[in-house]
């Protein structure tokens, strides 16, 4: 008995008790949920499982980037609206980011007036709820602007009015394929490129001009390519024909007042993320590199943005995270996304929430998971090698 | 050959000001062409969008009246929907003889804010603890009544600001105490109560919010016994508190972990037990130092209350919403910018007021060390 006070003192016995404890609480409580759902569920009539995915969808979605009819199975439904919320999320987030640079370099800038236009629309925009300002672009905003026929007309190639904004769309011809692997292979080469200057500069400290060598590649190599395939892509302008648009892309208002929406918002976020890390480089090394006779870009990109990355990468990660996770908000405005999909039509035709709920947050949480492995690999590669 | 002594340097002219008014002007506003090129561009910009606002928001605005029908001009705000509607906007549906019940809540608010921002000398802990215990269960008393002959009042009755303040007041006393709980047995030395709440928190922050308040509401039902009801309401609340809970974790956590090291070992060293060397060693200054973080937490629990609206309830955004779309205001784009801009108006009060807050703590902490 002394015995076993004296191990419960020490804390090996302790220790082991309270985690076994919370693993049998844990056990018992998922046990005992799970017992009553499958009993609520009987007494309901309702059947688990995820057979129904394969049944006929019957709705329309209005935005597909593949072929999806009304007959297309549910497992169809979710792909197209999947895709939907990757595509808002990738074009937002790129926005965003541009955007955000730009706000970082205004409020950094020496002209007091331009700081404050940086700050006022960061604190406009960062706090007034998202939501809020969906329903501003989507209700308020792109409702003034005009019919098809009084479209703005921006250059003869795009079109915008209030049933959404027509853009060119490219027209793949044959041959198409080789200048798009042109493109892939001039990429691979000019990062191939960039990696091995850094290399030699490293070792030998001679520099290489990778950067315009590079852009040389990419522009070059495809052009090449498409100039012998006989330029096999073009794009399509889209007329205004009796009643309607042909040709082109018609990007819908909903989509539009979330692309507007979320860049706007997560722009004033990813400005301050940038600013701060900009901020946040010691003034010393600014005033070595000056004392070195580095000239200004050259400070900007061997000296502060290298060391300002790896404070911005992280709190950068968190931002696309919530970018992606808000465009969930899309159902707000009737936009076709994932959670649309999950929660509207599908959950009211089949009655299987618990089977959708399940998608909806393993969906939400496998695109989270990938995101935060993606940066958290480019984090490494950035980080400071540790002595 | 060089000659030994390079000529003299021509005489140049004294470099431009740089103090004083005209130097500050010239340094911060025409420091170079492209400046004065942008200060040119920026004043034209004010000069628009100032005309724009003063002329769409006062001049041609319209002030008073009851339908779309007195909103005539649409190059003008419309504010005659705010006039008419703001005490639907305020109070939502409490019954119109019990709005003091409502003030009295706004009124503990206000003194919960002051007792936060001031300082009040010797007892200014005391009062702050006794405010953060005392608000939401004075917030209940007033709001739900049933005690005290207070009749009762359904939360399902709450609308407008006062359903926002609700779930924001939930959220946000909710999920510090949970949050702080999570963060502790996140930073544990215990394994086991280590990994499940590291994967509690990261499964919270990992789906959207929107998507976590549905599945409170639909499925809660399936997983309590029958014959058990909770409040959608009720549902809404839990799953605020609960997803929120996992951001305050983490706030927790990074003070947590900007305590020193030796503070833990100097403790140790002199036989604390965890919960002692906890409470009064790590946790009084973790705390402290998350106090910014957490303050930027509330802000977005405060501009997240607004996706209950999208589960049917009528928050301040909801039932503005919801006004929008009543035939009578029904119109031109106009009325619903109008009606727009002063919620984010609202919003923009509170949440710029919590970060002006939050930046204070921050400098004076700055400060301090």
């Amino acid at each position: 008995m002394n015995n076993l006070l004296g191990s419960w003192r020490r804390g090996s016995v302790r220790s082991l008790t309270y985690q076994w404890g919370l693993v049998v609480v844990i056990v018992l409580a998922l046990f005992w949920l799970f017992d009553t759902a499958s009993s609520n569920l009987d007494r309901l009539g309702i059947q688990t499982g995820f057979g129904f995915l394969d049944d006929e969808a019957g709705f329309q979605i209005s935005q597909a980037l593949f072929p999806y009819t009304a007959q297309s199975t549910y497992i169809d439904a979710l792909l197209v609206t999947f895709s939907n919320t990757i595509i808002l999320s990738l074009i937002a987030a790129f926005l965003a980011t541009f955007l955000g640079f730009f706000i970082a370099l205004s409020r950094l800038s020496d002209n007091l007036l331009l700081r404050k236009f940086g700050d006022i629309y960061v604190e406009m925009f960062r706090n007034v709820p998202l939501l809020l300002q969906l329903f501003f672009w989507y209700f308020a905003a792109l409702k003034l602007l005009p019919g098809k026929r009084e479209s703005i007309n921006l250059f003869d190639a795009a079109f915008l009015n209030i049933e959404g904004f027509v853009v060119p769309s490219p027209v793949f011809e044959a041959g198409a394929s080789a200048v798009i692997w042109a493109i892939v292979i001039s990429f691979v080469l000019a990062f191939g490129i960039w990696r091995w200057a850094k290399n030699r500069q490293v070792r030998t400290g001679e520099p290489f001009p990778s950067v315009i060598v590079g852009l040389g590649i990419v522009i070059v190599i495809p052009f090449v390519a498409a100039w012998i395939q006989d330029f096999p892509v073009s794009w399509e302008i889209p007329k205004f024909g009796r009643f309607n648009f042909e040709g082109g892309v018609a990007l819908q208002p909903e989509f539009t007042a979330m692309l507007i929406g979320l860049t706007l918002y997560n722009g004033a976020f990813i400005g301050e993320i940038i600013r701060a890390g900009i901020l946040s480089v010691h003034k010393g090394q600014r005033e070595a590199a000056n004392s070195i006779g580095l000239t200004q870009m050259q400070i900007y990109s061997q000296i502060i943005v290298p060391q300002a990355m790896r404070l911005i990468i992280p709190p950068l990660t968190n931002q696309y995270l919530n970018l992606t996770k808000s465009t969930a908000l899309a159902a707000a405005v009737g936009y076709p996304d994932f959670f649309w999909a999950l929660s509207g039509s599908i959950a009211a035709q089949t009655g299987q929430v618990l089977e959708l709920q399940a998608i909806t947050l393993f969906g939400y949480l496998g695109v989270s998971l990938f995101i935060a492995a993606v940066m958290a690999v480019y984090n490494r590669a950035t980080r400071i090698p540790e002595r | 050959m060089e000659p030994a002594l390079r000529p003299f340097i021509e005489p140049q002219s004294p470099p431009l000001q740089s103090s004083g008014f005209i130097g500050w002007l010239r340094a911060s506003f025409f420091s170079s062409w492209f400046n004065t090129l942008v200060t040119l561009a920026l004043l034209w910009v004010i000069y628009q969008v100032g005309g724009f606002v003063i002329n769409w928001g006062i001049i041609n605005a319209n002030w008073v009246g009851d339908s779309a029908k007195s909103c005539p001009n649409i190059d003008g705000a419309c504010w005659a929907f705010i006039t008419e509607r703001w005490r639907l906007f305020v109070y939502g549906l409490y019954p119109k003889e019990l709005y003091w019940r409502v003030n009295v809540f706004y009124l503990l608010g206000a003194l919960t804010i002051i007792a936060f921002v001031f300082s009040f000398g010797p007892i200014t802990r005391k009062l702050r603890l006794t405010m953060f215990i005392g608000f939401p269960v004075a917030a209940y008393i007033f709001l739900v009544g049933g005690v005290f002959d207070l009749k009762h009042i359904s939360p399902e009755n709450f609308g407008g600001l006062l359903l926002t303040l609700v779930i924001a007041t939930v959220g946000i006393f909710g999920s510090i105490p949970l949050g702080l709980i999570l963060a502790l047995g996140r930073t544990s030395d215990l394994k086991v109560i280590s990994k499940v709440c590291t994967y509690f928190i990261e499964f919270w922050r990992g789906v959207p919010h929107i998507a976590v308040i549905v599945m409170f509401v639909a499925l809660l039902p399936i997983f309590i016994p029958d014959g058990n009801k909770i409040d959608i309401v009720v549902r809404a609340f839990i799953a605020f508190a609960a997803f929120n809970s996992a951001y305050m974790a983490e706030v927790f956590r990074g003070g947590l972990q900007s305590i020193p090291s030796g503070q833990f070992e100097a403790s140790k060293a002199i036989g604390l037990s965890y919960w002692k060397m906890m409470g009064y060693i790590i946790l009084p200054q973790a705390i402290r130092n998350s106090v910014p973080a957490l303050v930027n937490t509330c802000i977005s629990i405060f501009k997240e209350t607004t996706i209950v609206l999208l589960i049917g309830f009528s928050d301040f955004l909801g039932i503005i919403q919801l006004s929008l779309e009543d035939p009578k205001w029904l119109g031109p784009p106009h009325i619903f910018s109008s009606a727009y801009v002063f919620a984010a108006i609202i919003y923009f009060t509170f949440t710029y007021g919590m970060s002006k807050y939050s930046l204070r703590l921050e400098n004076r902490s700055n400060v301090a060390q």
